[in-house]
């Protein structure tokens, strides 16, 4: 299981450097893979949709559906991919500490 | 020039990847304008220094033993899995035709020139269709029948070490099984077969497959109901939230029908279509509702993701999923079994699981691709092809089509709802796979799926422009339908890593939303372009 | 010298029958698989063929009557046997060898065939082979069919060995025996046609030898070098069977019992007491998903589910 150093800090990640233990998860973590994603800065729209994901997480035990989360977030998908480049799915999720998404998806 | 890959590489013990492919070595793409910087960057830089590496990505994760001891049990457990291959009590499910391929090849190399893989990779010897194929025939004589001087006078021999194991494990990764090579032998031997036959060794024999496609594919989906993590409660939300869109869209109401006792139909989609691709299913929902189908979905564990990863690396759990698929239907007391726009789904429960349903079980199955045809073709819709008024071409997906026989259906309904429907080149049953075929399109991890985006896609990123080169300004909007949520997985992928929605104007989706952009009784605009 | 080459003959005959029919039973003995099929399946109904479509196009296929197009199915196998279709689509370069070297030992069989009729017929009409003009055409056709296919084995053997010796695609993947099978054949044949070209005056010719074996006549003198040959080319007959060379035995295999084999379960009375008779099976694959929870047999694997304590 491969280990990455961000800020300092040691964290266990997948091999797609996804956090392995949703269960740490917290606002430095959010920082941290924040630095992966080539995001300087967490913005208030950043932090809407992490905390989204994370709540709905916490819910469902998996990632809501891209299209609910920008209705839920009120961000269109184009803004989505501008904030975290690697997608949400990709880049979000990791941000909000959720394990990459499986199956078909 | 690099080095013509050896079987003898395989087995070499240092870390070092056994080939590596320079984005250079590639054959070009037919492609005006700049390609993207990434795509002579990104890969294969990313080298992993764990395992014995192959190719400088890599899907599966090894043991790493450290004695001579551990290395020697994990090759005898290897051994013992290849003998029980060949034994009719562990393999009768596959025997005969693994038999027929171990024993017969000519060597002629007829299949290369077909594989997509091996030709779109520069022809890096290691992915040529024989080549592991040939390692694993070496193996078998030597292990299974017997070995000797003889054999190895008449068959050749490799010494089998641990690296050699675990590499030809992890090379059983870098093919489709989409067959292609199998067509073209003269002799038929299926080097798809044999890949798909190391894979099973591996997975049921010492437990190692890519966790996209065990621990949390088909293992995730007989326990929570969907390879995708959603449970029944995820799955009516979602649903309805989508019903929802779906109405707000259309101007239509739309509801779907769950686990209705008796009905006609039970429509099982890919689980990834609810999450990825809404407007699959919701636009299935429109359609049946509005032929006055009796349908409906399951709620049940496994019954509303027809996924059967299985089919890919493990017979068990190939039986085990479509077992529970049949008696969800079986339970519900439906007429049939619909399965929607999943290629991997289709084959599984239609066609190879076929001979493993009996009785009871045996639930009448059927594609969605007929059932549309059926719809669109018996004018049960009120249609506006000239909604549809942009160039589309059509992916085949190889389940569906070379390893199913469903050619036309798909094609009837494109010329009855797209007026600029054209074909790519080859198409049907000689279609070239997209390169997500047997899994990879849901595998992504060490630098995968730029593998799959740079080399097994190529083919079929090739294919695509052809088909269009005659506008491939941006400007012009061009739809790539891929019937098959891999297959769509994957052409997301590929499009995106070459950029090719920005350069190009090419999109990509199902079948059925084609269907209902065209129908006159609901708000034009159902496909929506924007990328996704 | 005589009674080794006639007892070749029979042996190498016999071993070849004998051979080429235990590999058969042997496929044909294999467990019912998983279906397994690739289109184009030429015995679908002749519209469907036509595109590689299958009986799953049909709605509701179950409820159609199944057609099996059997004149598709011949017009499928009869260019792929006698002209080696698939490889002169995909591979032209290497039919251009191949196609010479199999038309070759088809007229090599025939000839020998028609050689062994003959001198059945000599036997019949007491001794002799009739002289007019059907007889000498008769013997004609023979030794032309005959000499062409010994020119065309042979050349076409030495244009395939040369390809593997030079196309370093190939050469990577033969074995010794790959280069010794097809030396071999050009080692017996050469023989065969250099003894029975070179052979003197009054030296008996085929027929005279196929004659002689059937009424197994120790006193016809046969030449050193067309025995030699004939010894040879028995004995390669006789090892053919015994490597990758059977592969017209593989290739009926692997077309209609795999590729080709598209029957549903439901149809037959066979499939269903075969699947009753796998799953009673034991696997011993050793992954812990691979276990049942009850008597171990594929059914109750098939049964267990491997996520969930519970059961099923
Ligand atoms: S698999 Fe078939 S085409 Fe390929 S080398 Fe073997 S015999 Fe030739
Ligand atoms: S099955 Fe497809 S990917 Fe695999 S070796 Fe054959 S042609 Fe290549």
């Amino acid at each position: 299981m491969p280990i990455v150093e961000l800020n300092g800090r040691p964290y266990h990640v997948d091999d797609n450097g996804f956090l392995q233990d949703p269960q740490i998860w917290n606002d430095d973590v959010a920082r941290d893979f924040a630095t992966t994603e080539g995001i300087a800065e967490m913005t208030d729209e950043h932090w809407k949709l992490v905390r989204y994901l994370r709540e709905y997480y916490l819910q469902f035990g998996i990632a809501p559906m891209v299209r609910k989360l920008c209705k839920e977030t009120g961000l269109k998908l184009a803004r989505v991919y501008e904030l975290f480049p690697s997608g949400p799915a990709n880049g979000a999720c990791k941000v909000a500490g959720l394990p990459k998404p499986t199956g078909c998806v | 020039m690099r080095p013509r890959t050896k079987f003898s590489d395989l087995a070499r013990a240092d870390r070092e990847p056994v080939a590596r492919i320079d984005p250079a070595d590639l054959p070009p793409l037919s492609s005006p304008g700049p390609p993207p910087a990434k795509l002579a960057a990104a890969w294969p830089a990313r080298m992993d220094a764990a395992g014995y590496p192959l190719d400088g990505t890599r899907v599966l994760a090894f043991p790493d033993p450290a004695t001579k001891a551990e290395r020697d049990a994990l090759v005898g457990a290897f051994l013992s899995g290849l003998e029980k291959l060949f034994s009719r009590e562990n393999n009768w499910t596959f025997l005969q035709p693994l038999l027929l391929s171990m024993e017969h090849c000519a060597r002629c190399q007829t299949c290369s020139d077909a594989c997509h893989v091996f030709e779109s990779s520069g022809r890096e010897e290691l992915y040529r269709p024989t080549f592991r194929s040939e390692i694993f025939r070496r193996l078998y004589f030597e292990h299974v029948k017997g070995g000797g001087l003889v054999s190895a006078w008449q068959h050749g021999r490799v010494e089998v070490t641990w690296p050699l194991v675990a590499r030809l494990g992890e090379l059983a990764y870098r093919c489709n099984l989409c067959r292609r090579c199998a067509q073209a032998c003269p002799i038929g031997v299926d080097n798809g077969l044999i890949a798909h036959e190391i894979r099973k060794l591996f997975s049921q024999e010492l437990g190692i497959a890519p966790t996209e496609l065990h621990a949390s594919g088909s293992m995730l989906q007989m326990k929570v109901g969907s390879s995708t993590g959603m449970n029944a409660a995820a799955v009516r939300d979602n649903a309805s939230f989508i019903d929802e869109e779906m109405t707000e869209k259309t101007g239509v109401a739309v509801e779907t029908p769950w686990d209705v006792e008796g009905a006609d139909v039970l429509l099982i989609h890919n689980a990834g279509e609810i999450l990825s691709w809404p407007e699959n299913p919701g636009a299935f929902a429109v359609i049946l509702n509005a032929a006055g189908i009796s349908w409906t979905m399951s709620s049940d564990i496994a019954g509303y993701d027809s996924v059967n990863y299985g089919v890919w690396y493990d017979d068990a759990q190939l039986a085990r999923v479509a077992r529970m698929h049949a008696e969800i239907a079986k339970a519900l007391k439906v007429k049939k079994i619909v399965v929607g726009e999943c290629g991997h789904a289709h084959k599984a429960l239609l066609v190879v699981a076929d001979r493993l349903l009996d009785g009871d079980l045996r639930i009448p199955r059927e594609s969605a691709l007929t059932l549309l045809r059926d719809i669109v073709a018996g004018g049960r819709l009120r249609l506006d092809p000239s909604r549809n008024d942009f160039p589309v071409t059509l992916h085949d997906p190889c389940n569906v089509v070379r390893l199913m026989g469903v050619v036309e259906p798909q094609r009837e309904v494109l010329r009855l709802v797209c007026p600029r429907f054209r074909e790519m080149t080859p198409h049907g049953v000689d279609n070239y796979c997209c390169g997500g075929g047997s899994g990879f399109a849901v595998m992504g991890g060490n630098g995968f799926q730029d593998w799959r985006s740079q080399v097994a896609g190529r083919r079929k990123l090739q294919q695509v422009l052809d088909a269009f080169s005659d506008c491939l300004e941006p400007a012009v909007r061009k739809y790539v339908c891929a019937p098959c949520s891999n297959c769509k997985g994957q052409i997301r992928d590929l499009l995106a890593f070459h950029d090719v929605w920005r350069r190009h104007g090419i999109m990509y989706g199902g079948l059925a939303e084609l269907v209902v952009n065209a129908m006159k009784d609901v708000n034009p605009g159902f496909i929506e372009w924007e990328w996704r | 010298m005589t009674v080794f080459v006639y007892a070749a003959i029979v042996f190498g005959v016999l071993a070849f029958a004998v051979g080429t029919a235990a590999r058969a039973v042997q496929y044909a003995r294999q467990p019912m698989h998983l279906r397994w099929e690739l289109y184009p399946v030429p015995h679908e109904r002749a519209d469907r063929a036509a595109h590689g479509g299958s009986y799953f196009e049909q709605s509701e296929w179950w409820r159609q009557p199944r057609q099996r197009n059997l004149r598709g199915e011949l017009a499928a196998m009869l260019p792929e046997m006698l002209l080696l279709k698939a490889l002169r689509e995909f591979n032209r370069g290497l039919w251009y060898r191949s196609f010479p070297f199999h038309l070759g030992l088809y007229l090599l069989a025939a000839a020998a065939v028609a050689l062994l009729a003959l001198a059945g017929a000599t036997l019949g009409l007491g001794g002799a082979w009739p002289g007019g003009a059907f007889g000498r055409g008769c013997v004609t056709a023979v030794t032309a069919v005959g000499a062409a296919g010994l020119a065309l084995a042979i050349a076409g053997a030495c244009a395939l060995l040369l390809r593997r010796i030079q196309d370093p695609a190939l050469r990577a993947y033969s074995s010794p025996g790959d280069f010794f099978n097809l030396g071999f054949f050009i080692v017996a044949l050469s023989a065969l046609g250099l003894g029975w070209a070179t052979r003197q005056d009054g030296a008996p010719g085929a027929l005279a030898i196929a004659a002689g074996l059937l009424r197994w006549d120790l006193a016809v003198p046969i030449p050193a070098l067309l025995g030699a040959g004939i010894v040879l080319s028995a004995l390669l007959l006789a090892y053919i069977p015994l490597t990758h060379m059977s592969h017209f035995v593989g290739k009926y295999f692997t077309y209609h019992a795999v590729r080709w084999d598209d029957a549903p379960l439901g149809e037959a009375r066979r499939l269903r007491t075969a699947l009753s008779a796998s799953l009673a099976h034991r696997p011993t694959w050793a992954a812990s998903h691979m276990r049942g929870r009850g008597d171990g047999t594929w059914a109750d694997v098939v049964a267990t589910n491997p996520s969930r304590e519970d059961g099923p």
